[in-house]
């Protein structure tokens, strides 16, 4: 039987604020171990939560960026489990009153609802080594927001592209950093399939804790499949919490719904509901910078491709870098082929994903020498590299590499007759027909002659040079 | 003894800080093992407190209760001492931090005695709950003191301090004062930090005086107000009384009906209806008033408060802190056992009742339901207060029982808690005074009940009735009467 498959989602996010959600210890990754926490952290006795607004305004500015409503009166509400990483032995959380009801986002063509957006706080980690379980309450206390999607979603594909888009969404609107590796993102996948004629959703079980965008595919791609082989063997899906096993690519069942928690949510009564004012919204939405989508829309105006664009967007330090280029005049195709092209090549290559070392007006300096043919394209190239891994200016970069143009024919020729010299099989190649080593050929003479000389001399040189043969 | 009587003796150099801690000190020493209300003494902290104080003093720099000997409910955190809310829970357990309370008092330079015993967690009307042991009520010791801070009540009334901080959830200020024959005020819910006050049930909890007289209760209610970065519930406001006492001539008082029936003993309502009459005699008016939503308090009261002490009390879990059994097979089975041995038969009553009525299934039966009833009380009280300055009525049905006469149903013995709950879950300002002894010669109080904020109001009107009340102080055998 074919099946419709159904996929609701929950997508923790870690925001980006300086202190914890309910004291005032740093909010920062990694650390010497409970090197950030105090006594509220730990749930000590007597101690009390002091609402962080910045973490409220962060999660209103994630409910602005996905359209939500937001909540006028927002409330605080205790869920209530034992387990040792949880110092008070509740979480705080939002039950009744979100910060954030509504709101959605385009997946590729397709509108996929948000339920709400809540506010609440991470727990602490359970650290297991030399037979010990040791817990680190650094995180206890991070600002989360969970961001609880409509069944809306038809296929690990899609689910996929979402958390990509919602992940992108918040880290351009300053609300998460969006790291997956370092667990400021986290999903939980609800899955349900029903037969193409059903009017009814099937039973769902939820997956926790997928921490990549691999898995989110793999573990929503297996239960699907788990699911098809029992209802196809007449047996029933049970609505229940399932682990995925990274090794195995495996989903197992953690508790089902007889023996799921009851949290005993109510109202927490040491934090106060907090009224947000219209004037709140208007001040938060002022601070907003355009979302990805927007920006998509403007790059493809300026004549980038559709890839080109995503390329660029995928990465808001690079989307930003490219903005100030384009805003301090350069051409934005110019712009676009350097920035995707050697920019992000030494991006990628480098250790630090925070930051670019090389300036907006460097740059830009260097795609106007590149026009005005004092630097050659390979030039540009080395410049870009140059610049990147020594953080040194253009013009510096330029003298102490001699890389400005240098058009003298004898030293071109000279160099053309050397590559010639030393590749007798390639000119073979050339004579019988084969024009394709001419690229070969270019790739030679730019090395030996160190982006010094322009393409097109080079190349009418090497073409007079072999036809001369 | 009256704190402006001790600011002055030490001002003047009559008695130097350390004397008077000392005075206190020995008094400690040879009468708290007839009333056994402290769980903890100060004695090289206190003697050192009182050198700096007496520096202070003479630098001619001190405030209202620089050397002034106070002592503490064990449920406000002391870095310098154990804080162990009468529980084997928290046996030893000694806070990295002050309250806020107590770094407030300390930073006037006032001398803490020590800690003072309780009801386990505050859970309770008898002081009969702590793991450690039973106070005494000083008029009679065979007689239960009231509680939950009824060794604060205790200590106060034998002038074992000069004065102390308790606390009140549900009466647990006023109804000990009642017993012990002292004055103890519960401030507006919000006015005093709960910081560093382990909490009981947070919407409830609020810290406040118990002292010899109203004058001294406003004094320390001066020292405390006030908001606290480190509690969100407190308000910007500060208090004074001298800038708001405007005497009770033409005050109007309502005296609540539903607190004068026959469950209450007639000796409680003859000595209530005389110190009605006082103030009636004084200038004041005093009509009897009907708020009949009072009658349902004790359940709607036990509901709330047993919920959030349920969350409260989850943190107690053996990981971090507190009691934790040696021998324990994996987490869960640590949490249990730990909390097995290291609570006492009330707390988990509560505990388990509080679960329940959070339970999903039973949330809106319960929890909702008792959220909505006690909106429901506010609205009676905001329309009497439409018409009275304050509300009169007694603190409890009954004088001090005997420890033997303690009901075995809890049920019966949470009715007890009547008069005093409402107040609490209006967040009002309420307050015990002396108003009459019985014929076994135990002391009784009369509750006067304010508007939110209107702290003054209740304090003045006790302040006025406390010049004109004579007092008679427990006689207890080989102690004598406090002196300087």
């Amino acid at each position: 039987m074919k099946y419709i498959t159904v996929i609701g989602l929950e997508i923790h996010a870690e925001l980006l604020t300086e202190t914890k959600v309910f004291c005032g210890c740093k909010n920062s990754f990694g650390g010497t171990v409970n090197g950030s926490c105090c006594p509220v952290c730990t749930g000590m006795p007597g101690t009390l939560p002091v609402l962080n607004r910045k973490a409220v305004e962060l999660a209103i500015a994630a409910g602005l960026s996905f359209g939500s409503g937001i909540t006028q009166r927002t409330l605080w509400d205790r869920k209530n489990y034992f387990y040792p990483d949880l110092a008070k032995a509740y979480q705080i959380s939002q039950l009744y009153a979100p910060v954030c009801v509504g709101g959605g986002l385009d997946v590729g063509g397709r509108f996929i609802r948000l339920t709400r957006i809540h506010l609440e706080e991470d727990a602490g980690k359970l650290v297991h080594a030399r037979g010990e379980t040791v817990i680190d309450y650094n995180r206890a206390g991070v600002p989360l927001i969970e961001i609880v999607s409509e069944p809306d979603m038809r296929s690990s594909d899609e689910a996929a592209a979402f958390v990509e888009k919602v992940r992108r969404t918040l880290v351009y609107a300053g609300v998460s950093d969006g790291k997956m590796e370092q667990g400021s993102l986290r999903v939980d996948a609800n899955i349900s399939i029903m037969p193409e004629n059903a009017s009814e959703y099937g039973t769902r079980t939820e997956i926790k804790n997928l921490n990549s965008f691999k898995f989110i595919k793999k573990a929503i791609d297996f239960e699907v499949e788990r699911q098809a082989e029992v209802l196809n063997a007449g047996e029933r899906v049970i609505q229940e919490t399932r682990r995925y096993d990274e090794i195995s690519g495996e989903t197992f069942s953690m508790r089902s719904k007889e023996d799921a928690h009851d949290y005993r949510y109510f109202p927490d009564p040491d934090i106060l509901p907090l009224i947000i004012k219209d004037g709140d919204i208007e001040r938060i939405s002022a601070t907003l910078t355009e979302p990805p989508s927007k920006r998509y829309a403007r790059y493809t105006e300026y004549g980038l491709s559709g890839v080109d664009a995503e390329v660029i967007l995928e990465n808001k330090i690079i989307a930003d870098f490219f903005d100030e280029c384009v805003k301090s005049g350069a051409n934005p195709q110019t712009a676009a082929n350097c920035v995707k092209g050697e920019l992000m090549r030494c991006f990628n290559a480098a250790e630090n994903k925070d930051a670019l070392p090389i300036s907006v007006s460097d740059f830009v300096k260097a795609l106007a020498l590149a026009e005005k043919s004092e630097i050659s394209g390979n030039g540009l190239k080395t410049a870009i590299k140059y610049m990147f891994q020594e953080g040194k200016p253009i013009d510096d970069v330029v003298k102490e590499h001699n890389l400005t143009v240098n058009e003298d024919l004898s030293v071109i020729t000279a160099a053309i007759a050397k590559v010639l010299a030393e590749n007798p099989k390639a000119v073979e190649q050339y004579k019988n027909g084969d024009t394709k080593v001419l690229s070969f050929f270019m790739g030679q003479c730019a090395r030996a002659l160190k982006g010094t000389a322009l393409a097109q001399t080079v190349q009418a040189e090497l073409k007079k040079a072999l036809d001369k043969n | 003894m009256k704190i402006s009587i001790l600011r002055k003796k030490l001002d003047d150099k009559e008695i130097s800080a350390v004397e008077l801690t000392r005075l206190y000190l020995d008094r400690i020493s040879a009468a708290d093992k007839l009333t056994d209300a402290y769980l903890y003494v100060n004695y090289d902290g206190a003697i050192k407190a009182a050198q700096s104080a007496q520096t202070i003093i003479d630098a001619k720099q001190s405030r209202p209760f620089t050397g002034i000997p106070i002592a503490l409910k064990d449920n406000l955190c002391t870095f310098d001492m154990p804080t162990t809310c009468s529980s084997k829970m928290l046996d030893g357990f000694v806070p990295p931090y002050d309250a806020t309370v107590v770094a407030k008092l300390r930073g006037q330079g006032a001398v803490f005695l020590g800690k003072l015993n309780m009801d386990e967690f505050a859970m309770g009307a008898s002081t009969k709950t702590s793991y450690y042991k039973k106070t005494k009520n000083p008029y009679d010791l065979t007689r239960v003191p009231g509680g939950s801070s009824g060794g604060s009540a205790a200590a106060v009334s034998v002038g074992l301090c000069a004065a102390a901080l308790g606390s009140d959830t549900g009466g647990s200020i006023r109804q000990p004062a009642s017993f012990c024959g002292i004055t103890g005020h519960r401030p507006t819910y919000g006015f005093v930090s709960r910081s560093g006050c382990i909490a009981f049930a947070s919407s409830l909890d609020q810290i406040g005086p118990l002292a010899d007289t109203a004058d001294d209760c406003a004094a320390l209610l001066t020292a405390t107000a006030g908001r606290d970065i480190y509690d969100q519930t407190t308000a910007d406001k500060t208090f004074d009384l001298k800038k708001s006492d405007k005497g009770i001539k033409g005050k109007r008082f309502g005296l609540i009906k539903e607190l004068m029936g026959k469950e209450v003993d007639k000796d409680v309502s003859a000595a209530v209806k005389k110190a009605a009459e006082w103030f009636i005699n004084a200038g004041a008016v005093v009509e009897e008033v009907s708020l009949p939503m009072l009658t349902h308090a004790v359940p709607i009261y036990y509901l709330i408060s047993s919920a959030e002490a349920a969350s409260n009390l989850a943190k107690f879990d053996g990981v971090r802190y507190g009691f934790r059994p040696e021998k324990t097979l994996n987490f869960f089975d640590m949490i249990s056992k730990s909390r097995d041995e290291g609570f006492g038969w009330e707390v988990k009553r509560r505990i388990m009742l509080g679960s329940y009525a959070l339970c999903s299934g039973y949330y809106d039966d319960y929890y909702k339901r008792a959220i909505k009833l006690c909106g429901i009380i506010k609205s009676q009280y905001a329309e009497a207060f439409k018409k009275y300055d304050a509300l009169l009525s007694p603190v409890a049905p009954t004088t001090a029982y005997p420890f033997d006469k303690l009901p075995d149903d809890p049920a019966q013995m949470y009715l007890a808690d009547i008069c005093t709950v409402s107040a609490a879950l209006a967040g009002l300002p309420s307050l015990s005074t002396p108003c009459g002894y019985d014929k076994d010669g135990m002391p009784i109080g009369l509750m006067i009940t304010g508007k939110r904020f209107d702290d003054a109001a209740v304090l003045s009107a006790a302040g006025a009735y406390e010049k004109e009340f004579v007092r008679k102080p427990p006689q207890l055998k080989g102690v004598s009467e406090m002196k300087l």
